[in-house]
């Protein structure tokens, strides 16, 4: 167990730096000049060539890149003069726009949306794995029939359109404020009522992959040959389901779910877009859009972990529950 | 006054904003010629005291150091945080483009053929901690401006002061003195320039003249807590989040007439979708109330806002004094020939394209690049074709030129959708007239770079200018002479370079009566004309809404206008 | 399955890994004829067939109407605010489906040639998807060791990138005069691929194994003659079913990049685009943004009815 856990984690970070040098070769190759966007109305070319080297783009690629992985690991001294401040390890550079450190900017929008996945994930398990269990139990029933075309239906509507209705209906024709992300520290029932629109819209769609799912993996091991034994032995309906069923179902919806939060903890970017809540991938759009490369990169990165991490959680978790798999 | 490049103040930051140049300089709904603002007087406003007023925006200000602030939603918004050495007047309308004295005691004295300017500060100014405000803090924050690390905002100081090319700011030569700024005591500062600057006591409205104490200045950090002189502090600000300014208790409001600072408390929220912000002051709950926004309505709103006259009582519209308008490239096929450049003069659809981008709000129509809100304003159309665009005679003048099969022309349009449906309308307008348009979508972060980029750029590039202040000065000579040419980050889009003009633009920036300059720029925005340069599209207008308890929310022209922050109140 | 698209993962969820198919040519028969009993599925189908014939046919559809799909009829507009002039949206005898607000042009019109689009680049992607997915995959999974490794790290790596987010940037690094159908394919089918390509290694893995694998090699056939003529053909079974499982999330990820503003560009119609453009008219002209916003969500709940039939079909278990 211990030794597969380090060579997980080994490869986790193997799998990081391949993530970090491919990212990096493509934004760094954009074939644009972030410069140009500090050097204002009256660009002079020397004007242009000092905010080059102010964000480290004089130098050349591989040079750029060695200094990224410099400060990672021992930081980076950033400014002029008198005026430098060290960004201690590890530095994910400083955002091009504002002069912040990346790290604190990640570190900042990271509870809008670890508080937008968690809450929805919540919904969605809640109500994708119940009406998916329901509809398994009434296989082939007008229950049952009902379930799938709504977690059908609810599958095929685009997130914006959700998200857009959600806001037509309750905020603009029926007076509900428009959300903005409150801190949870600072007011947690604010946090949670601004937050009902984010996690509704996700979990609308979500719910509709855990419903069917569910319903997939229930129908299939109901028909398992123990399952017949478990009936065969005369106990109830519902104690076969809940003991036996639903636990032969759980593994591939743990791996999932840990999946898709693990995906979800990156950003949900266009939920984030459409509601204003200022989370990891709203801060993504907009540092595309400003050619705010170390932000961007910074947030891949971040993005890259989650997904890393969950896959490996997962994997653990899996292993864990089900005895069939060893860990080795 | 300030550079609106990206419209920074239209919602989706840059996304969106570019649209405007595909066109559309903002909304508006009055097409009067001469007012901005709803009321149009030369009365100073007075508002209640007291309440919160809620900044909604759909994104941050680009800066708040003041050696960095340019655009206009910052300018606006910085008068409520320091305070600059002149300021503009608190009046609606044209009467707001003057400035009137704020930090010091008057406009400034001239001497030297205007070349120095001397300027005393009022007795007893303090900043946020009751320090006392001297001339050697201005003369500080000017110097920061020549900092590498601060490049961003208005460069004539430190492109125009004597010192400027061997001084490299306070920081790389903190031993070095700008030799341009001298300070014999503590509330004289005279400044020194190289050439005239005979509009000083606009450029000392510049957030450039800001005071910083060297004690309290943190180098790039100061973007995030600029130390406050003005009327507010920041009690908290989170970039690209929200802002919040409490009173600065030591500010004296009897030493600053022309600004009110009515609310007790301002909250900014920032990154809200534009269509958020929308709904949210058009259905006008709770605290919204008492909300604004530095963006515009957006296209879709534009009728409920102008008809519905519940929400119209609440609408801000007027010039934003921009223009804009989009360049022929003057120095390549087909339009380095003056008769194919008059030929799209005739052809170019103005009315569809202005319909393509929301319609009459937008702005008027325009025939110059002089907005009509400066005085250098002339009235005259070389081209007259009810701006519909006449493509018969387009066509006609097109064969004389030599191509009777008509001419294929490269536009470039920024990549939003509502951007690339007025080139679409362009295109559809431009083809009876035998200019068969090829469009090139161009990524919004890219935009810049690439029309820029005389190398790069199409044969129809989509540009708007806002003046930094209110003369032409800071119009004609920035973006159509010759000098202006640059091989990255050009201005000067239509790569136009006549020695005449260039002769009369020296002539009118060496001019000190303001008429006789006035006379000269007029006549050298006809002369574009005449050269077929550009094709002026629309003179911008605003149209905002404000919660139904914020008054005093008139349009401010030197900020674009906006909503003049620094007078607004909130019942 | 649905794609995640926001999260950024277009990867649909199957449930069919579990037990490989037997390597006979009765299942795929069998599962056709258990599909032609899926009233769902028929449906589906039906709904695509006619899409598909309108986008074969757009150019004919629109002649009927007479309005191209860029040409525009400013003329019919409010001159002074550029909306639709009338309720739904402009919608009359001429504009069946109303006009597009600014500028004019036919609904209608843009509907039909945006059909293509939207199958072109769902399509694409599926086909890139499931070629690149089955072939590299089945090559993993066929020769263990060296190649198998390196397949297999290639496809972590694209599996770590956080979806969306990378397609994004990915889309904004290519010069702008790449033809972006092109360039949107090659990307959902680029990074969407690793998902198909795990699960088909896994399958060759245990085909491999198979006695009729054993007997080919014994008849001397070579290695790549066995992946191509024995190892492919068994898995038409679990790629066809992933395929339709996938094409509604292509139809959902080409209409999101178009919400984020790097999907299709005009004057190419595509609805992604036009529900862009539509999304902020919802409270003046709903009939804009109802148009491309049901013209999407039909397509893709047939492909997702199309898409749960074969998959049942293919793997009865889940049916009772």
């Amino acid at each position: 167990m211990t030794r597969y856990l380090l060579r997980r984690i080994t490869a986790l970070i193997a799998l990081m730096a391949a993530v970090l040098v491919v990212t990096f070769a493509i934004f760094f190759l954009i074939p644009s000049n972030p410069a140009l966007r500090s050097c204002g109305r009256y660009c002079s070319p020397e004007k242009l060539l000092s905010i080059e080297h102010k964000l480290g783009l004089d130098k050349s690629v591989p040079a750029q890149f060695g200094s990224y992985v410099a400060g990672l690991f021992v930081g980076r001294d950033y400014g002029d003069g008198t005026q430098v401040d060290h960004c201690p390890a590890p530095c994910l550079g400083y955002s091009f726009k504002t002069d912040e450190p990346v790290l604190g900017l990640i570190v900042d929008r990271f509870p809008v949306t670890f508080s937008i996945a968690i809450g929805s994930a919540v919904l969605w398990v809640l109500f994708g794995v119940s009406s998916g269990l329901v509809s398994a139990l009434k296989a082939g029933g007008n229950v049952d029939k009902t379930i799938v075309g709504v977690a059908t239906t609810s599958l095929s509507l685009p997130v914006q359109l959700v998200g857009a209705a959600l806001l037509v209906v309750f905020s603009a024709k029926l007076g509900a404020p428009f959300p903005h992300y409150v801190n949870f520290a600072d007011d947690p029932v604010g946090w949670a009522t601004n937050l009902i629109f984010p996690w509704v819209t996700l979990a609308f769609i979500y719910s509709a992959v855990y419903t069917r799912l569910t319903r997939t993996q229930m129908v299939e091991a109901m028909q398992e040959d123990y399952i017949r034994t478990a009936r065969g032995k005369g106990l109830p309906e519902r104690r076969v389901a809940g003991r036996h069923g639903l636990r032969a179902a759980l593994p591939p919806l743990i791996v999932v779910f840990g999946l898709d939060l693990g995906a979800l903890l990156g950003g949900a970017i266009i939920t984030e877009r459409i509601f204003g809540m200022p989370g990891l991938g709203n801060l993504a759009i907009q540092s595309i859009l400003d050619l705010n490369l170390p932000v961007l990169l910074g947030v891949t990165l971040f993005g890259a972990f989650f997904v890393l991490m969950a896959n490996l959680v997962v994997d653990v978790i899996y292993g864990l529950s089900d005895p069939k798999v060893t860990l080795k | 006054m300030s550079w609106s490049p990206t419209r920074a103040r239209t919602r989706l930051p840059a996304l969106v904003g570019l649209a405007a140049l595909a066109l559309t300089a903002a909304c508006g709904g009055s097409t009067t010629k001469t007012s901005s603002g709803t009321g149009e007087s030369a009365k100073p406003v007075a508002g209640k005291k007291g309440g919160t007023l809620t900044l909604l925006s759909s994104a941050d200000f680009e800066h708040l150091d003041p050696a960095r602030v340019y655009v206009t939603n910052s300018s606006d918004f910085s008068r409520l945080i320091y305070r600059t050495l002149t300021t503009y007047d608190n009046k609606p309308g044209l009467p707001g483009t003057q400035v009137v004295p704020d930090l010091a005691t008057d406009l400034g004295t001239a001497s030297d053929g205007a070349k120095t300017w001397t300027f005393h500060l009022k007795p007893g100014l303090k900043y946020e901690d009751g320090t006392a405000i001297t001339s050697q803090d201005i003369k500080y924050g000017v110097e920061r401006t020549f900092s590498d690390l601060l490049p961003e905002g208005a460069p004539y100081f430190n492109t125009l002061l004597v010192g400027t090319g061997t001084y490299k700011g306070p920081y790389k030569d903190p031993k070095g003195d700008l030799k341009g700024v001298e300070t014999p005591d503590a509330t004289t500062i005279i400044f020194h320039f190289m050439k005239p600057l005979a509009d000083m006591r606009y450029a000392a409205a510049l957030p450039t003249t800001a005071p910083v104490p060297k004690a309290k200045d943190t180098g790039v950090k100061y973007d995030a807590r600029p130390f406050s002189s003005g009327p507010y502090k920041i009690a908290n600000y989170t970039r690209g989040k929200s802002i919040s300014l409490v009173r600065n208790t030591f500010w004296d409001p009897k030493s600053a007439p022309a600004i009110g600072a009515y609310p007790d408390t301002v909250e900014g929220l920032f990154n809200l979708d534009g269509a958020t912000i929308d709904q949210r002051l058009l259905a006008d709950n709770g605290p919204d109330q008492t909300a604004i926004t530095d963006g515009q309505v957006q296209p879709e709103n534009v009728v409920k806002v102008t008809t519905d006259p519940a929400v119209k009582a609440r609408s801000i519209t007027g010039f934003d004094n921009s223009v804009s308008y989009t360049a022929m490239d003057t120095t390549k096929a087909p339009f380095d020939k003056l008769a194919v450049r008059q030929a799209m003069e005739y052809a170019y659809p103005k009315f569809a394209a202005r319909l393509a981008g929301g319609g009459s709000s937008l702005g008027d129509f325009a025939n110059s690049v002089i907005v009509p809100t400066l005085s250098a304003h002339k009235d005259f159309d070389l081209y007259p074709t009810g701006n519909k665009g006449d493509p018969a005679k387009a066509k006609q003048m097109l064969a004389a030129a030599g191509f009777p099969n008509g001419v294929t022309v490269t536009l470039g349009s920024s990549d939003t959708p509502s951007s690339l449906k007025v080139s679409a309308a362009v295109k559809a307008g431009l083809a009876p007239a035998g200019f068969n348009v090829t469009i090139v979508p161009i990524p919004t972060a890219k935009y810049y770079d690439t029309i820029g980029t005389p190398a790069k750029q199409p044969n129809l590039v989509n540009y708007g200018w806002i003046p930094d202040w209110p003369s032409a000065s800071t119009v004609l000579p920035p973006l159509f002479t010759c000098g202006a040419i640059k091989p990255q980050g050009n201005n000067n889009v239509a790569n136009y370079c006549n020695k005449e003009f260039d002769a009369l633009s020296d002539k009118a920036l060496a001019t000190t009566d303001p008429k006789a300059a006035d006379e000269i720029w007029g006549q050298m925005d006809q002369m574009l004309l005449k050269d077929a340069v550009i094709i002026p599209k629309l003179y911008g207008k605003v149209l905002s809404i404000a919660g139904s308890k914020v008054k005093n929310t008139y349009g401010a022209l030197p900020f674009g206008g906006e909503v003049d922050l620094a007078n607004v109140s909130v019942q | 399955m649905a794609p995640s698209l926001d999260a950024g993962l277009l990867e649909p969820v199957v449930g069919l890994a579990a037990g490989a198919p037997p390597p006979t040519r009765g299942p795929t028969a069998i599962a056709f004829s258990r599909l032609r009993r899926d009233k769902g599925a028929i449906a589906g189908i039906g709904v695509i067939v006619f899409i598909v014939l309108v986008a074969l046919f757009a150019k004919q559809i629109t002649e009927l109407t007479g309005h191209g799909p860029n040409e525009t009829y400013p003329d019919v507009l409010n001159q002074d605010n550029g909306l639709p002039v009338g309720s739904f949206g402009g919608a009359n005898g001429h504009f069946l489906l109303g006009v597009e607000p600014g500028i004019g042009r036919d609904i209608l019109s843009r509907i039909v040639y945006g059909a293509r689009v939207s199958l072109v680049i769902s399509l694409g992607s599926t086909l890139l998807t499931i070629v690149l997915g089955g072939v590299v995959g089945a090559i993993a999974g066929f020769f263990p060791g060296k190649v198998d490794l390196v397949v297999s790290r290639v496809m972590d790596l694209l599996l770590a990138f956080p979806g969306l987010l990378f397609t994004i940037a990915l889309i904004g690094v290519v010069p702008d005069n790449f033809p972006r159908e092109l360039l949107i394919i090659l990307v959902l089918g680029g990074l969407g691929w690793p998902y198909i390509g795990r699960l088909v290694r896994t399958l060759v893995l245990s085909l491999r194994e198979r006695e009729f694998i054993e007997a080919a090699r014994a008849s001397g056939a070579g290695e790549w003659r066995i992946l191509f003529k024995e190892i492919l053909p068994n898995l038409s079974g679990p790629l066809l079913t992933y395929a339709t499982l996938v094409i509604p999330g292509y139809v959902v990820a080409e209409a999101g990049l178009s919400y984020l503003g790097v999907g299709i560009k005009p004057p190419t119609a595509s609805w992604g685009d036009m529900l862009a453009n539509a999304t902020p008219y919802y409270s003046v002209d709903a009939t804009y943004l109802a148009v491309p916003g049901l013209a999407l969500f039909v397509t893709v709940f047939a492909f997702n009815l199309l898409g749960d039939g074969v998959s049942e079909a293919f793997n009865p278990k889940s049916r009772r």
